[in-house]
């Protein structure tokens, strides 16, 4: 039926064939848009980068939220959000204020505070785990985006000042300009946005008035919070309990130290009344408070600055006040001081904070476990 | 009827044909693209070869939760381009085999940030059961297809040493499997105007980062139109399917759905045996997994097909 092939023919085809392959040609590999700075080409990095994975949005593809952007309401006028939700509050210079996961999840980063004392949140939501930094005013840029990669599941940022590549668990610069450096902490509570509200009152809460459009009645990650399953390989997978069992953990020591000594405390096993541990963590004395029903546990550094070591209990019903000491201090959430004799006292902070149990076992490898394990 | 007639009529099946078969099964950034998005379902006859080649532009730009397409506002630009060259042979009047070996590149510009990946893609080979055709003496035509897919390129593509997303990397890396089907019939005695439509499943395998992509089940329906003059002209609808992706049997979240398209081609015969063919791909319909995803904005193809040996 149909005609031999000719050279005629077989050259128009071929033709056509070099035209369509011209429009493809490309290069491999990454490459750097050649209308903007290059990024740095990063040569060390003090992590394996077998575990660091590209998200798939890309640099920026989560948009961080700024100050700019950002509206605040009193936590008593928000309806729009579950009081059983989890949100993180940030005490920083006396004004506390209030993030809903449900925002978190979806931005990952905010950068707010006033320009003279900025300040960064972060929070992973595959990790469940949320820092919150001090801005460096000496920056000209001190906002932080999200890089899109990931490290044991874990969200890395990098600063826009220099474009380093900044762990969020290790709270250090994991590659670029500014690697080994670590992060100044700023203490955040985490709990259900009910009990946030409840106890702070007067805070000011994020609204889903972010500028942007997104799903916030919605959760990204389907069924992720409570299946075992991960959506990227971890370092180390310890199996002791069920990844995603919620715990707050404290390790020692500063910087990218998988082996740190570490201890953890499942938030599910503190029970309906708040727990006091008077506990040691390798030299470190400190003290973990917790709740369950609140869905609250903060660790704080129990030896002073004049050498004195308090032992704490717990107190009910007077929260934010959560503990008081032998010698009749009360201690609130934030641990600061609010009456008896060392009233306007702040215990210091520790390296410790709210996670998924697979996260913090991935990161730091030596971790005891507090309470009794019951299992994955 | 005069030999003229055959030969004119001859054309205008070959035509027909070419033109009705144009998409398989599109998928949008993920496995097997762009192989079955560009595959043909011409069948050549016995000792007849047939070539094809298609260039196709795919902008996955639109940020899509659920069905409703929203603002992405991070000043993303997504793109795909492919070469596939496909080069089919007749093995009897019902039996052929086709192979299909790729090109691509994927692209991703953010916050001042390229990274892509570009090379040797995944090859397809199937083979192909045709019990009629539509011919002067038939209206119809049935073909059956079995194949796999094989990863020939590179599927670890890399940025300053941090292996790229899945979606980025030329190939899948994994082996896959392929079933297919397709019906054609003729609306009037020349063979010119047809409708036809085809479905086709396809199982994709593991790479060696335990990813799999989603499998998909593709349904198209369309028909098609070739003048008497070298022009011609296809319209159709594609739905496809795909189910989530998965890393170490877990389903990976806002990954997989279900999409509905419209497929407008236009095909020019340069001569009796050689066309080019341009096609658009609009999406009108969409309700994707989960909470968000990125996906086709629009898709543009142009092939050049070439049918060549055999006898009379």
């Amino acid at each position: 039926m149909f005609p031999l092939c000719n050279r005629n023919k077989l050259f128009i085809f071929l033709v056509v064939t070099a035209f369509t392959t011209a429009a493809c040609g490309n290069s491999g590999g990454g490459r750097n848009n050649p209308t903007t700075a290059p990024p740095p080409v990063v040569t060390e990095w003090l992590v394996n980068i077998d575990f660091i994975f590209d998200g798939g949005p890309g640099k920026d593809g989560i948009p961080a939220l700024v100050q700019s952007d950002l509206i605040f309401e009193s936590p008593q006028t928000i309806l729009t959000i579950n009081p059983n939700d989890l949100a993180v509050a940030v005490k920083h210079n006396g004004i506390i204020k209030i993030y809903p996961h449900d925002i978190l999840d979806w931005h990952e980063i905010v950068n707010d505070g006033p320009p003279d004392d900025p300040y960064t949140l972060s929070y992973c939501p595959l990790t469940g785990s949320a820092v919150a930094w001090p801005g460096e005013i000496t920056h000209a840029n001190s906002t932080y985006g999200v890089s899109g990669l990931l490290y044991n599941s874990n969200l890395l940022l990098y600063d826009r000042e220099t474009d380093s590549v900044w762990s969020q668990m290790y709270e250090t610069s994991i590659a670029g300009p500014r690697i080994r450096e670590v992060s100044e902490r700023i203490q955040v509570v985490e709990a259900k946005f009910g009990t946030l509200r409840d106890m702070f009152p007067d805070a000011m809460a994020l609204t889903r008035t972010t500028g942007y459009v997104r799903d916030y009645n919605g959760y990204p990650y389907g069924d992720y919070r409570e299946s075992t399953g991960l959506f990227y390989p971890v370092t180390n997978a310890d199996t002791r309990m069920h990844p995603k069992t919620r715990v707050i953990g404290i390790r020692q020591g500063t910087g990218v130290n998988e082996t740190a000594t570490s201890k953890v405390y499942q938030l599910a096993e503190f029970g309906a009344a708040t727990q006091a541990i008077n506990d040691q963590v390798g030299n470190q004395s400190i003290v973990v408070v917790g709740n369950t029903d609140l869905d609250i546990a903060v660790i704080y550094d129990r030896e002073l600055a004049d050498g004195t070591i308090l032992t704490f209990s717990p107190l009910e019903g007077d929260l934010p006040n959560i503990m008081t000491d032998t010698e009749g201090t009360v201690w609130d959430v934030f641990g600061t001081a609010v009456s008896g004799p060392r009233t306007g006292a702040q215990l210091a902070k520790t390296q410790s904070y709210t996670a998924y149990w697979f996260a913090w076992g991935a990161h730091f490898t030596e971790t005891e476990i507090h309470f009794n394990v019951t299992g994955p | 009827m005069k030999s003229l007639t055959k030969l004119t009529a001859g054309i205008v099946l070959l035509a027909a044909h070419m033109l009705a078969a144009s998409a398989w099964a599109q998928t949008c950034s993920c496995a097997t693209v762009p192989l079955l998005g560009t595959m043909q379902s011409a069948s050549p006859d016995d000792s007849q070869w047939f070539l094809a080649t298609t260039y196709e532009f795919r902008d996955i730009s639109d940020l899509v939760a659920g069905s409703n397409t929203i603002p992405d506002q991070t000043g993303r630009d997504r793109t795909s381009q492919a070469m596939v060259v496909e080069l089919s042979r007749g093995l009897t009047d019902k039996w052929s085999i086709s192979g299909l070996v790729s090109l691509v590149d994927h692209e991703r510009k953010i916050s001042g940030m390229t990274d892509s990946a570009s090379g040797l893609g995944d090859g397809l080979f199937m083979v192909k059961y045709s019990p009629a055709t539509i011919s002067l003496y038939s209206k119809n035509t049935f073909s059956f297809g079995l194949g796999g897919q094989i990863p020939l390129g590179e599927d670890d593509a890399k940025n300053n040493g941090l292996t790229l997303a899945e979606d980025l990397q030329p190939s899948t890396g994994a082996y896959g499997g392929l079933i297919w089907a397709y019906y054609a019939r003729a609306l009037n005695d020349s063979g010119g105007a047809q409708v036809y439509g085809s479905t086709s499943y396809a199982y994709n395998g593991e790479n060696d980062r335990d990813y799999r992509f989603g499998n998909s089940l593709t349904v198209t329906l369309g028909t098609s139109y070739q003048t008497q003059t070298p022009w011609g002209f296809s319209l159709e609808l594609f739905y496809r399917d795909s189910d989530r992706d998965e890393r170490d049997s877990v389903e990976i979240p806002n990954t997989g759905g279900s999409w509905v398209d419209i497929v407008p081609t236009v095909q020019y015969h340069v001569t009796e045996a050689l066309a080019l063919k341009a096609s658009g791909k609009i999406p009108i319909s969409r309700d994707l997994n989960d909470a968000l995803q990125f996906s086709t904005k629009y898709a543009v193809s142009l092939s050049a097909l070439y049918l060549f040996g055999g006898g009379d």
